[in-house]
């Protein structure tokens, strides 16, 4: 694997990273009012920083945040429903 | 093990995890949408600009892949791990020899699609998705669950 971290930071990162995917999901109303159409980076049940694109967050989050950014909730605020449907590939091979 | 999945606002179900590739350094924590209707899992654009996934050095999918209304250029990461967290608090690793990565989507503007696990990882596990009246918990599970049917005659 590629990580350098201990067993026991995982589980402490990813045990971070579940409670902050709940305040998010939590807080969703809300933070489609701020941040709808954007991406947001949160940490620690807080929005960390947020931007129109993925690259425009990912510079931000690369020199404004460091480790920080790395451990951050990443996600895209859909305003409304997404209506994602079925995946259909062409030509794939299993 | 068991691992508890969260619903977001609009239902889909989301299952945090630990993404790890040692040719790209990937060693993020993310999460999935469970999609047993996708065939295969799809690493979304936005996660291969996240994780500095150089696309021009893996090997195009052989097709473009259309998904949430979008279709974009597709690329094979191999030799990746997923790390599942069980509701202990146990680490579960899971070998993704292959994934398909999506590249640029061919139209912009766009919609970003959450990243999915599709049927080649989820089918070595048990998805229980409770009814509403039940709990509505979801649980993806290694564990055998027994269910006796009616014999039909």
């Amino acid at each position: 694997m590629a990580t350098q971290l201990s067993d026991a930071q995982i589980n402490k990162e990813l045990e971070q990273y579940e409670n902050d995917l709940s305040w998010v999901l939590e807080n969703y109303a809300s933070l489609i009012q701020k941040y709808g159409n954007e991406f947001v980076a949160v940490l620690n049940e807080g929005v960390l920083t947020h931007a129109k694109t993925i690259q425009q967050l990912k510079k931000k989050l690369d020199s404004e945040f460091k480790q920080d950014g790395h451990r951050a909730v990443i996600e895209f605020i859909y305003p409304e429903h997404p209506n994602f449907v079925l995946l259909h590939a062409h030509n794939m091979q299993a | 093990m068991r691992i508890i999945c969260k619903r977001d606002r609009y239902r889909y179900i989301r299952l945090p995890l630990r993404f790890i590739n040692r040719q790209f350094k990937i060693d993020h924590n993310t999460n999935f949408c469970i999609d047993t209707g996708a065939p295969y899992s799809l690493v979304t654009y936005e996660q291969a600009i996240e994780w500095n996934i150089l696309l021009a050095q893996l090997t195009p999918t052989p097709g473009p892949h259309s998904v949430g209304g979008i279709e974009c250029p597709g690329y094979y990461l191999e030799n990746s791990v997923m790390l599942f967290r069980d509701s202990k608090g146990k680490l579960h690793p899971v070998a993704v020899n292959n994934i398909v990565v999506l590249g640029s989507p061919f139209k912009q503007p766009y919609k970003p699609v959450p990243p999915l696990l599709g049927d080649d990882i989820l089918r070595q596990f048990t998805l229980i998705v409770k009814s509403d009246r039940h709990g509505g918990d979801i649980i993806l599970t290694d564990e055998d669950i027994h269910i006796n049917f009616p014999s039909s005659h």
